[in-house]
Formats: C-alpha cells, sequence, structure tokens
C-alpha cells in the first residue's frame, strides 16, 4: 500500500504545472547535450547547479534527472547520424546504427532507438519503485562498516572496469579522496590542507572539479583536431520500424532493459557497460554473428535499451543507500546534499515527494523524450552541424558562469580552469575522471564512516570482516584487486570494449 | 608516453608525500582514537604506493602505450590550448576588477578568434551579441550576482 500511495503523491507532484516544465527543460537540455558531442550529462549537471539553488529541490532534481536520460536518447541521434557519439553510452550505437543510415534506414535505427529507450526507460522506472522501499528498509539496518565496505566496493568496480591500468585508475581515486580532506574536519572541527587560503576553508568545490575535468578538458580535447562531422544530407524518412525490424528488435530490448536496469544498480557499472554487454549478448545469441557491424537493428535495440535502464537502475542506490552508482549520480548527490537533503534509507521516510515526485516524472520525462526525438529529428540534425568554433566558446563561458554563480567567486573558476588542464592531461595519460569524483564525492562519508567504524571496534579493521554484509562487499573489493595482481586472472580480466567490438 | 607516465607517477608520489606530512603536522591519533590527520596520512600512504606501481608496471611490462587521446607534445594544436588556457585564467584574474560585461566580452573575442576561422571583426561582434545575451539571461531573467567592476557607475 505504501508503494500506491507513493506513486499517488508522486504524480500529484510531478504532474504540477511547475514540475512539467522542468522536467521538459531538463529533457530537452538532456537530449541537445547529448546531441553535441564535447560536453556530456556529469557537466551539464554541474553547469545548472547554482541555477537550481532558489528552486523548490523536488524541481530541481526532476530537472536534473530529466537531463541525465534524455542525454541518453540525445546520445544515439549522432552515433546513428554522424558515428560520433554524443555520449560515451552510445558509442556502441555507432557499429549497426551508423551502417543502417548508410543504408538508408536512418530513421528506422532513430525509431528503434527511441522507443526502445522509451520501452526501456518506462519498465526500468517501474522496477525501481517496486525495488526501492524493501532496499530502503534492509539498509536502515546498515551500520558505518556496511557503509564503508559497500562504498570501497563501488569505488573498486569503477576502477576495476576502468580502461587501462587499474594501478592508475585506483590512484585517481586516491587523489579525489585527498582532495575531498581539503577543509574543515568534520569531526574535530580543524583546518586540513588548507595552506591557510580562506577559499579553502569549505574545501574544494564540486562544480569546479566536475566542470573542469568534463567540461573544459573535453573542449580543449576536441580543440586539437577539426572535427569533421559527415553527416547525411538524404532526408530522414519512416521513423516507426517496419513489422520486420520490430519483431528482430523485440527480445534485444527485453535483453537490453534486463541487463541494463541490474548493471545501472551495481555501483560501478551503468550506462556505458550495459550497453557493450548487451551488444555482446546480441551477437552472441545471433544467429548471424558476422553481420553485426553492417546494420543489424538488434545491435541497435539492444544497447539503446539498456542504457537507458541503467539510468533508472542507478537511481537505487543513490536513493535507498545513499550510494551513487555512477560521476552523474555523485553529482546528483552533491546536489541532493546541497539543497539539503541527504539521500539514503531516511530519505524514502522523510522527504517521500522527492523520491515519488523524481521517479514519476521519469514517466513523463521518458514520454516527452519519445515526442521530442522522433518528430523534431530535423531540429537535432541542424544542432549537429553548429561548428564548434561557434559552439566551444558557448560551453565555456557556460561553465564560467556555473562555477562563478557558485559562490560568487572568481576563485572557483580558477579551481575549475586547473582542473580542467589536468582533465586534458589525465586523458593524454591515461588517467581516468571517473574514478577521481566518485572519490571526492564519497570521500567524506567514507573517512566518517572508517572513524566511526574504529571506534565501535576499539580500532580492529576485523569490523569489516565479521559482520555480513561488509564481509561479502570486503571480499569482493579484495578479490577484484587481488585478480588484477595476479597474472593468471589478470588476460581474464574483462576488457569490455575491445572484448564486444 | 612511457616518459609521461612515470613523470605523472612521480608527481603523484610529491602530492602523496605532502599530503602524509601535513597530515602528521595536524595529528593522525591512534588506531583506536583517530585523528583528522589519521585516513588521509593513510591515503596518502597508499597513493605513494600505487604510484610506485605505476611506475614498476610501465618499467617492466610491455603492454601497449597509454592509449590515451593522442601524443603528448606531437602534431597537436598547443598554440591554440595554451592561449584558451591562458585566457581562462585572465578572465579569472580580471573578472571582478573589469566586470562581468568587459572581460567576458573580451575573453570572448579571443576565444572566438583562436580557432583561425574567423576575422577579428567577426570575432567582436559575435562576442558583443553573445556577451549581451548571456548577461540579459543571467543577469536580468535568473536574477545571477554578477560582478559590475569598472563599470558599475553605469548601474548595470
Amino acid at each position: 500500500m505504501e508503494i500506491f500511495s507513493g506513486i499517488v503523491q508522486g504524480f500529484t507532484t510531478s504532474l504540477s504545472i511547475t514540475n512539467l516544465a522542468y522536467c521538459f527543460v531538463g529533457v530537452f537540455v538532456g537530449t541537445l547535450i547529448g546531441v553535441l558531442p564535447g560536453i556530456g550529462p556529469v557537466g551539464t549537471i554541474s553547469l545548472l547547479l547554482p541555477a537550481t539553488f532558489r528552486v523548490d529541490p523536488v524541481s530541481a532534481i526532476i530537472m536534473m534527472a530529466g537531463i541525465y536520460y534524455g542525454a541518453m536518447y540525445g546520445g544515439s541521434t549522432t552515433s546513428i547520424l554522424v558515428n560520433i557519439p554524443g555520449e560515451a553510452a552510445s558509442v556502441i550505437t555507432c557499429l549497426d546504427g551508423y551502417q543502417m543510415a548508410r543504408k538508408g534506414r536512418a530513421g528506422a535505427a532513430l525509431g528503434i532507438s527511441a522507443f526502445g529507450s522509451f520501452i526501456a526507460g518506462t519498465i526500468g522506472v517501474i522496477a525501481l519503485m517496486f525495488l526501492a522501499y524493501p532496499l530502503a528498509k534492509l539498509a536502515l539496518n546498515f551500520g558505518p562498516p556496511e557503509y564503508f565496505a559497500l562504498m570501497c566496493l563501488g569505488l573498486t568496480i569503477l576502477t576495476y572496469l576502468a580502461r587501462g591500468s587499474m594501478l592508475k585508475a585506483l590512484s585517481m581515486a586516491l587523489v579525489g579522496l585527498l582532495l575531498s580532506f581539503i577543509g574543515i574536519d568534520g569531526i574535530t572541527g580543524l583546518p586540513r590542507f588548507t595552506m591557510d587560503m580562506v577559499h579553502l576553508m569549505d574545501g574544494v568545490g564540486l562544480v569546479p572539479i566536475a566542470m573542469g575535468l568534463f567540461g573544459i578538458s573535453e573542449v580543449l580535447l576536441n580543440l586539437e583536431e577539426v572535427i569533421k562531422r559527415d553527416i547525411f544530407e538524404t532526408k530522414i524518412k519512416g521513423l516507426l520500424p517496419n513489422r520486420e525490424e520490430w519483431r528482430r528488435s523485440k527480445w534485444p530490448i527485453v535483453r537490453g532493459t534486463i541487463i541494463g536496469f541490474f548493471l545501472g544498480i551495481l555501483p560501478g557499472g551503468g550506462a556505458v557497460i550495459s550497453s557493450f554487454i548487451s551488444y555482446g549478448l546480441e551477437k552472441k545469441l545471433s544467429s548471424t554473428p558476422e553481420k553485426f557491424g553492417t546494420g543489424m537493428i538488434e545491435g541497435v535495440a539492444g544497447p539503446e535499451s539498456a542504457n537507458n535502464a541503467a539510468v533508472a537502475g542507478a537511481f537505487v542506490p543513490l536513493f535507498t543507500l545513499g550510494i551513487p552508482a555512477n560521476v552523474t549520480m555523485a553529482v546528483l548527490l552533491g546536489a541532493l546534499m546541497i539543497h539539503g537533503l541527504t539521500p539514503g534509507p531516511m530519505l524514502l521516510r522523510e522527504h517521500p515527494e522527492i523520491f515519488w515526485g523524481t521517479v514519476t516524472s521519469m514517466y513523463m520525462g521518458n514520454v516527452m523524450l519519445l515526442a521530442l526525438n522522433l518528430p523534431l529529428i530535423g531540429l537535432w540534425v541542424k544542432v549537429l552541424k553548429i561548428p564548434y568554433g561557434i559552439l566551444f566558446p558557448l560551453i565555456i563561458l557556460f561553465c564560467l558562469i556555473g562555477a562563478y554563480s557558485l559562490n560568487n567567486t572568481a576563485f572557483d573558476i580558477g579551481v575549475m580552469v586547473i582542473f580542467g588542464l589536468v582533465g586534458y592531461l589525465m586523458k593524454k595519460l591515461d588517467y581516468e575522471g571517473a574514478p577521481l569524483l566518485l572519490a571526492f564525492v564519497l570521500g567524506p562519508m567514507m573517512e566518517q564512516a572508517l572513524r566511526q567504524s574504529l571506534l565501535l571496534s576499539h580500532g580492529s579493521f576485523a569490523i569489516f570482516f565479521t559482520r555480513p554484509i561488509s564481509a561479502v562487499a570486503m571480499g569482493l573489493a579484495v578479490a577484484l584487486i587481488l585478480s588484477y595482481f595476479l597474472p593468471f586472472l589478470r588476460k581474464k580480466r574483462p576488457n569490455l570494449e575491445e572484448d564486444n567490438v | 608516453m612511457k616518459i609521461g607516465e612515470i613523470l605523472s607517477s612521480l608527481l603523484l608520489i610529491l602530492v602523496g608525500t605532502l599530503f602524509c606530512r601535513s597530515s602528521l603536522h595536524i595529528g593522525i591519533g591512534s588506531i583506536n582514537a583517530p585523528g583528522p590527520g589519521l585516513i588521509p596520512f593513510g591515503t596518502g600512504a597508499l597513493l605513494i604506493l600505487f604510484s610506485v606501481g605505476t611506475i614498476v608496471e610501465v618499467l617492466i611490462t610491455k603492454r601497449a602505450e597509454a592509449q590515451g587521446s593522442g601524443p603528448l607534445f606531437m602534431g597537436r594544436r598547443w598554440g591554440v590550448i595554451f592561449s584558451v588556457l591562458i585566457s581562462l585564467f585572465a578572465y579569472a584574474l580580471v573578472l571582478n576588477f573589469l566586470g562581468f560585461l568587459l572581460a567576458t566580452f573580451l575573453v570572448l573575442s579571443l576565444l572566438f578568434k583562436i580557432p583561425g576561422q574567423r576575422t577579428w571583426k567577426g570575432a567582436v561582434g559575435v562576442a558583443a551579441l553573445t556577451t549581451a545575451c548571456t548577461y540579459a539571461l543571467f543577469g536580468y531573467a535568473l536574477q545571477c550576482s554578477l560582478p559590475p567592476g569598472i563599470l558599475e557607475f553605469l548601474g548595470l
């Protein structure tokens, strides 16, 4: 009954004119940045965060969630029409989507991508609703050791799945943790690592770091070379897939939805990985795997469904445990905290309108996205044609305003530019930004949980291995780290991109 | 890229060392009663350990070189990137003095000009228009507090 009354409450919240408007703005901006290569949901949510300070928290979260799942829809458009993924989660769609477009089936590829995303997004939201309450109830029994172990596991999975060296990814996670320690210590009230700078007393801001690492650095990278975009000039027609295409797509959509939702829940998993796994699975199950990469609709339907279902799945640990599953969720967690809300099991009890309002708004958002993506495809193609010389100063300008308006200080702009340079060099040297940012957000919670655990156990680390949930989480984290270092197992370490592509 | 990887690891070792040193200074307490420096000390020490590990990994393995986004120093438009970074740092420095309108107009003129596809006249024109639109949106519509700087007398 709790769930049904929650749904009613959620729709009452999300169907208000204001929240519908915020939802629309969110999905519109999401689609736009999904279409535009060079800026993703992390940068955009960080950018718009200061603009939401004076807005009701429910409306702010509805808009920011809309940006996230909207970007998944928009990302497929560039993959199919230009062979440039607007979003990392749409990389795999390039393989068959672009080939379908070359064969004159761009409309069907865009159509199945939008419908698959809609179906997966909707099913994902339903699953989120039914899973959140039982999980939140379970999470009420969690103590500091469980939270610390789960956060360790999340970070370990993220670093394990990182491209290239796991050691480098772990180093980045540690740098993120160290950055999070800058500022006043929450327990003793002592300033730490501030170098006597007043601006650092409150710590380094999440927004300047996120915009630097994921916004400015991306712009710098794109400026290195003139991006050539070979957009199909042929008229896109027939957005409704035909009966045969539907028949071939229905099971990939179902499988993609299931894979996406459950991988989305896992810390460190998410939209990118689920889309790769869905593609790999469809290829494996196909009777003509050799045709994958030549324009198979299954290769579009599965991954596009998976990346949208993963978005709904990623909300599960955020709302029930207060642990972000990926970087975008980490920024959303930061946003919730700035609005004075603490995500976790108590959020569902104390602020049910936030959870239900956001979840039910996703239904409305998915309907809006279907309307935005199919009839307005011409508009998105025009957006793609905007020269980068015009686009990048605008992206930078929004980043500058976003960083400044956070605390009305130019210091944050300086921090953002420094992290823009750091992010650029990190990309050059194969260091990933995601572990750094996730660790930065989790840092204060991890430190508090570890210190409380040590106080509880009188200094014994055995506390993490004697309680069942923390023991399992810690065991998995240790196993993942060991599997990297043991050469025999290392050969079997999944390199998802290479294996599947 | 091996040199770059080793240099970046050495830099991380330095960062870890500095954090460890500061942690000792603010007090690490004991494992039974952790002080404010204990966990940063452990994190810094782990960073040093993993960075040493990265150097060893780079030196002893024959794995493919960093797949990154291309070589660090060769064939890239370093001039463009350097100019953009300098412009942005300068913007942060002069924003409060010059004010939002003037500083934004100047930095946008540079940014529109830097890629080399536009004349100065065109870049300045687009920059002026963009600055005005942005000020109308953020300054008036969204009521963001933007620094007036030396143009304060205009009442903007």
